[in-house]
């Protein structure tokens, strides 16, 4: 499995934390609610391979066919 | 790899560049109020004291300015020395219209400047110095909403800028 892709996550983590706090500062709240909603989603697109295979693995680890 | 991080690199640039441009705007826009300020005291002068014909005039009151205000008095009086056939409102509407659509100048000062503008030429001097008074006091007003947006999106914009271009390039990466 690639370990890249947590790293990437991380990074898009950190950087949606920060992007919150200064539009925070701002007095922008429901942009930043945006914010942060856009990076739950790109961060889920990115996963959602990743889950389908550990349902896959846990289907056919306990024989659910 | 190295076109990579040279894309990266060139996507990183081009947003914080952009954002920094967005926070300029706000720089720009207190600037031009505070040219458009100097323009109206010159004119109150030329008007109120030389008596000068209105186009001579906002040529002489402009004059050692810059700025988009000093390009539309400029306009207004061209317009008003090659068109003989319209009113001053007339010209002042038209011409405004024509500045309405520009980045760094923001609706409260274009609001000033319309009613500042139907006003001009209907009254005795004493009125006109009221008028030109209350132009002031509204442009002050400006100036004060234009220096507190400044000090709140202007910082935000710089920072969004240069964190929206990590978040790209992170992504992409």
């Amino acid at each position: 499995m690639n370990i890249d892709i947590i790293f990437k996550i991380a990074a898009i983590g950190i950087l949606v934390a920060v992007v919150n706090q200064v539009l925070l500062r701002a007095g922008r709240e429901e942009i930043a609610m945006l914010t942060t909603l856009t990076g739950v989603i790109v961060v889920l697109l990115m996963v959602v391979n990743l889950i389908n295979d550990l349902f896959n693995s846990v289907r056919s680890i306990f024989r659910l066919y | 790899m190295f076109l990579k991080i040279v894309s990266s690199i060139s996507i990183v640039v081009c947003c914080t560049l952009l954002g920094i441009h967005m926070s300029n705007r706000y720089d720009r826009r207190i600037y031009n109020i505070r040219v458009l300020q100097s323009i109206l005291i010159n004119l109150e002068t030329e008007i109120v004291y030389y008596s000068t014909l209105l186009s001579q005039a906002i040529r002489n009151s402009t004059r050692n300015l810059e700025g988009d205000w000093k390009n539309f008095f400029l306009e207004v009086a061209d317009i008003l020395e090659y068109k003989k056939d319209c009113s001053f409102a007339e010209v002042w509407k038209e011409t405004l219209q024509g500045i309405k659509n520009c980045p760094y100048i923001g609706k409260g000062e274009l609001d000033i400047m319309y009613r500042f503008g139907l006003q001009l030429g209907n009254s005795d001097r004493l009125s006109q110095r009221k008028y030109f008074e209350i132009a002031q006091q509204q442009l002050k007003t400006e100036e004060k909403n234009a220096l507190q947006l400044h000090f709140r999106y202007g910082k935000m914009y710089r920072s969004l800028g240069l964190l929206l271009g990590l978040g790209i390039a992170i992504i992409l990466l």
